[in-house]
Order: structure tokens, then sequence, then C-alpha cells
């Protein structure tokens, strides 16, 4: 009896475990294909970045990318050519009605304009890397020291260093297959 | 606002419909009870019944908007002519008048009898989308018919087709598959033997109405109409009004005629008008055309004049001023940086107004010809600020952002754009994406309520438009919409007119 009793109480054990530790590996795996709020891999309650064209991507250098399809864009959210000059969906330079090309605009970093927008001081500090779309996605966060963060409510400390906070969300996808 | 208050006018307009004798014979046709035979057939007449009901309604009030745009509808007195039009129509409503003047025609019977019935079914909205084609039950249908023709505006015309062709569609394909049915039957006998619900419809459309009416009359900032078309370029002074047609000629409009100037590049001050004839800059009396003054000026750029000085732009990269007696040579005034281009000049006695834009940001800048002083008049990061155009007491000119284009007028000091009067607004030229990805949802975590802030207008797929060069008249303010469609490489152009 006692050893079946034993036996029982092993196995609900075991079974507990179990369970516990598929929790916990489904809390490491799942943010990988993370499906959390509105874009993969995003996993807290902060808000994207403004951008000029909607989700926040970024290139390696912080400055606002086009999200489905990487394209380099402008402070007003215009496809640009290398050079920085607007061009349409073909790449033709924008013209006005007389072939005459139109002026370039800035291409501000999205953390650098999030600071002259709010009016605080940010900075791009920590990320995390997750698979998205089948390729490794980096989750940068836009830190400053406001306690408040783009929703309005009090900020998390997210990936952020030294008493910063995440006041804003930003991501680089890269090539990376994964 | 106005797109919507029209939509909604629209819609309620179409739902009104519902009520004529082929509205009531569309739901006998369509259920399936009746020539549909069985339920299936009956969704399948509804959805094509739908689809023929909006490219109907797109083709009457889109075409209508687009003879308006060829006709150069607008102008100023356009959006007090169509807030007029819809004032009549409301109170024709709210009185519940006879319809006049009426359509007394119907749709042709046959063709559910000798047509499969989904193919009648898409006929059959095609024309009840149409409006005109079969009986009329609300004035709105033709005061929105002149509204669109007023405002010359098409995307604002299909919209409104589409929100007509919706509103036709809806009691059809609410009613159909049900009809025969205790509820369908119920519903039919509440339309057809209590007037109450029709004359609550038509006090709605009363109330659409009188609100388009608020809209384009009180709030004629939003109203742009189209002036010209195809046109760039605009100029403007006392009683005349100047534009250059792209690819061909200026024209100058007075007193109600247009006429085509033998020079290109219009220019408009100190009573008189002036055009670039190759390297001539030419002024000439706006009544005979009598040359009175011509400039060499190289460089085929716009140019500007008062009544003291002539400023030609080099490319886009120089302005050149030279004094209007001719005694002193060309000098240059302003030059480009790197990456930066110089805009459109503008010119009121010796203040020179222009932009300087590129991707270290862009300026508004004022140079007093008489004394060389150049200094900042707006001044802004992230946003263009481009064309202004200056009367001398007003400083008119575009700021264009990514969530939104707009025309803005204030005084000639120093100071934020922000503080200054918006015109008119428009989307921007980027079109931004839904804000989150496929199978994502909007962010709305740790928002109050849940509620994130709105997100900016965008412009039809595959289309931008740019607000361009300005004018600033006595009571209206111009400014070049350029419209570029992808897969092309045609920039068309028109010019709005807003009430000052």
């Amino acid at each position: 009896m006692n050893q079946s009793r034993r036996g029982f109480l092993a196995k609900v054990s075991g079974a507990l475990m179990a369970v516990t530790g598929a929790r916990t590996v489904g809390s490491l795996v799942a943010p990988g294909e993370a499906e959390a709020y509105h874009f993969c891999g995003h996993i807290y309650t902060t808000d994207s970045c403004p951008h000029p064209t909607g989700l926040p991507r970024i290139d390696s250098r912080g400055r606002p990318l086009r999200a489905k399809d990487g394209h380099r864009v402008d402070d007003l959210g215009r496809l640009v050519d290398r050079e920085g000059d607007p061009i349409d969906e073909d790449g033709a330079r924008l013209t006005d009605a007389e072939g005459a090309p139109l002026p370039a605009a800035s291409r501000t970093p999205v953390c650098t304009a999030v600071a002259q927008q709010y009016d605080i001081t940010t900075r791009t500090d920590g990320a995390w890397y997750r698979c998205c779309g089948g390729h490794v996605r980096k989750l940068v966060d836009c830190c400053s020291t406001s306690r408040r963060r783009i929703n309005g409510d009090r900020s998390l400390v997210g990936y952020c260093y030294k008493n910063r906070r995440v006041f804003c969300v930003m991501y680089y996808q890269t090539k990376v297959p994964c | 606002m106005l797109i919507w208050v029209l939509a909604a006018a629209a819609l309620a307009a179409g739902v009104t419909g519902a009520w004529s004798p082929c509205g009531f014979s569309m739901v006998e046709t369509l259920a399936p009870a009746g020539y549909a035979g069985r339920l299936r057939t009956t969704l399948v007449a509804c959805l094509t019944f739908t689809l023929g009901a909006l490219a109907g309604g797109v083709l009457t009030f889109g075409g209508l908007a687009a003879l308006g745009e060829a006709l150069g509808a607008g102008g100023t007195g356009a959006a007090a002519v169509a807030a007029a039009i819809a004032v009549v129509a409301a109170v024709g409503e709210a009185r519940g008048l006879r319809i006049v003047p009426q359509v007394r025609r119907q749709v042709p019977e046959s063709w559910r009898r000798v047509l499969p019935v989904p193919l009648a079914a898409g006929l059959y909205g095609v024309l009840l989308g149409l409006g005109f084609t079969t009986f009329i039950l609300t004035f709105a249908v033709w005061a929105l018919a002149a509204v669109s023709v007023a405002l010359g505006d098409p995307a604002l015309g299909a919209v409104l087709g589409l929100a007509f062709g919706a509103g036709r569609a809806l009691p059809v394909i609410a009613l159909a598959p049900i009809a025969g049915g205790d509820r369908g039957n119920a519903a039919h006998a509440a339309m057809a033997e209590r007037p109450a619900i029709l004359r609550g419809l038509r006090a709605a459309d009363a109330v659409a109405l009188a609100l388009c009416a608020a809209v384009i009359g009180v709030a004629p900032a939003q109203a742009a109409t189209v002036a010209a078309s195809p046109a760039s370029g605009p100029a403007a002074d006392v009683d005349r009004f100047a534009f250059q047609r792209p690819g061909g000629p200026g024209y100058l409009r007075r007193a109600g005629a247009t006429f085509a100037l033998p020079g290109r590049d219009p220019a408009l001050a100190a009573g008189l008008v002036g055009w670039r004839d190759g390297t001539r800059i030419v002024l000439a009396d706006p009544a005979t055309l009598t040359t009175l003054g011509t400039y060499e000026a190289p460089g085929g750029g716009a140019f500007a004049f008062s009544d003291q000085w002539v400023v030609w732009l080099v490319g886009s990269a120089q302005l050149v001023a030279q004094p209007r007696d001719a005694t002193v040579a060309p000098r240059l005034v302003a030059s480009a940086r790197a990456g930066e281009q110089l805009g459109r000049p503008a010119l009121a006695g010796q203040a020179l107004v222009f932009h300087r834009a590129g991707r270290a940001g862009s300026q508004i800048r004022l140079v007093d010809l008489a004394t060389g002083r150049e200094r900042t008049l707006r001044s802004e990061r992230r946003a263009l600020l481009l064309n202004p155009s200056f009367d001398g007491r007003e400083l008119l000119y575009v700021r264009s952002t990514f969530s939104r284009q707009e025309l803005r007028l204030g005084p000639p000091v120093r100071r934020a754009p922000a503080r200054d009067r918006r015109l008119y607004g428009t989307t921007p030229t980027g079109r931004r994406d839904a804000g989150h990805e496929r199978g994502h949802g909007r962010h709305r975590s740790g928002y109050p309520g849940r509620r994130p802030p709105p997100l900016a207008p965008r412009p039809p797929a595959g289309i931008s438009y740019t607000l361009w060069s300005t004018a600033l008249g006595p009571q209206a303010a111009f400014v070049t919409r350029l419209r570029h469609r992808g897969g092309t490489t045609t920039t068309t152009a028109a010019v709005l007119s807003v009430p000052r």
C-alpha cells in the first residue's frame, strides 16, 4: 500500500513537474514566433515609436524603413533612393507637372525623432532577438528617463540600461533565416 | 469631415430609394420564393446586385465630379453654391415635398425572366445605382449630383457613389433572403403600410443634407475646389488668376474668360501680367498683352515680380534679382547648398520669399532685396515647408509631414508653423500601413480605456498626392495638387482653390 501510494505520489509529482517544465519551456519557446500584440516578436504593452509609415521598422542605423519590403522612407513617408531623393514604387524620381524633381526631405533616426517630438532625451539601448517571418528580428527599445511612456502611462524597464525606461519600441529585421 | 458627411447623406439617399417601385420589385425578384427559386441563388444574386449598385453609383457621381473638374468647376463660389443646394434640398426633405423633377421610369421587367437571375440582378443593381434611371424618392439624389459637379473632385465623387450604391443595395439584400417568411412579410408590410418609416428616412436625409451644407458652407477651409485642371504654377492678383498648363502655355483668367498667353510660367503683380518667353521674362498689360518690359533671364525657372524688382530661379539652385528699371545688372541673391533646392520665388515690394528644402530640413526665408539681409520666417524639423506666396501682409505655404499636408497662412514674422492658420488639409504624400502586421491587431494595451490615438488619414493605394506651388488672392488661396499614379511616369496636376 505504502509502495503503491509512493508510486502514485511519484507519478503525480512527476506529472506536475512535467507540466511545470512544459510551461517553462513553452514560455521560453513561445516568444520565438510570438504573435502577441501588434507585430511579431513584441510581447510587452509599450506601443510603437511614431514612424513615417506606421510599423516601426528601422535599418541598422535606426532610420525608418517601410515595413512591408524594407524600402527606405524619408520623414514624410515617401520612398527614397540611396541619395535620399523621393521616388515612386518603380524607382523613378517624383517630379512636379513639368518634370522638375521634388525636393528631398530629412530622414531622421526614429528614436531621435521621438526625442524631438516629445521633447525628451532618448537613446537606443538594449535589444532582444526573436524569430519572425522566417528571419531573425531584433526588437529594439527607444529608451528615456521619462517615467511616462508613449501610451501615456508608467514606463517599464524593458531592455533599457542605467535607470532608463522604455518609451516606445522598434524593430530591425535581419536577413538571417531561422 | 466633408467626405464622411457626404457619404452619410448618400447612404441615406440610397436607402430611401428602397421605397421606389423598383426597390420593392427587387426584393420580390431576388427572393428565394421568387425568380431566384432557392436561397443559394438569392445570395449570389444579392452579391451581384450589390456590385452592380456600387458600380452604378461610382459611374454617376464619380462621372459628374469628373465632369465638374473638366469644366473647371470649383472656384471660390463653388462651395457656397454646393452648400446652398444642400440647404434647399434639406428643406424640401424636411417638409416631405413631392419630388420634382421626377424620373418616371422603371428597370426592364423582362430581364428577370430571360436572363439568369444573378446576371439580371447585377444589371438591375447598375441601373438602381445610377440613381437617375428610375423613380427618385428623395431630393438628396439631385442635391448630391449637383454637389458632385460643383466640388469637381472625382475621388470625392467616387466615395459618394459607393455610399449611394451601398445604400441602394442594403435594404434589398437585407430583405430578399427572408422575403416570404414571417419576418420578411412583416418587414414588407411595414414598408408598404407605415408611411412614417419613409417620412423618418426623408427626415434623416434632411438632417444629413443640412450637415453637408454646414460642413461645406460653415467650414469652407476643408472644402477645396478645383480652380483649373490640368494646371500648375498658380498666380493671383486682385481680380485675375493665371496658371500654367503642364507642357503648354500659361493661361490668364479674368472676368470669367480664360485665354492662352504667348509664353510659360505666368505671374501677376502690380497690375501687370508676366510670362517667360525662352530666356526672356516679359511683363505686359493684362488687358491688351502689350509688352511693357523685358528682362534677359537665362535658367528657365519660375519668376516673380513686383513694382520694384524681378526675381527668377535658375534651375533649382539659384535666385537672381534685378530692379524693374534695369539700372543695375542682375545679381545673385540666394544659392542652394549641397543636396538642397530653392523654391519658386514670391515678391512683395522689395521682400523676396522662397523655400530652402533638402535632407537637412526645410525653411521659408525672406530676403530684403534693398539691404541683402536674409532671415528665416519658418523652420521645422522632419517637415517640408514649401513654395510660399506673399502679398506683403500674409504668408501662404505648404506644410508637409508624414501624417498630413496642409496649406497654412500667417504673418511674415518668425514663428512656429503650428501657430499659423490651417486653410486646407489633405492626406500625406506617403502611404502608411495598418500599424500592425498580418494576423495581429492594433496595439491597444496600456492605453487608457484601450483606446490608442487615431491613425492619420492615408491616400488611396498606388496614388500619391503632393501639394506644391501656391498663390494668394484677395478672396482665395490656391495650391497645385500633383497626382502621381504608380506604374506610370506621368504626374498630373490641378490647381485647387480654398477660401481665405
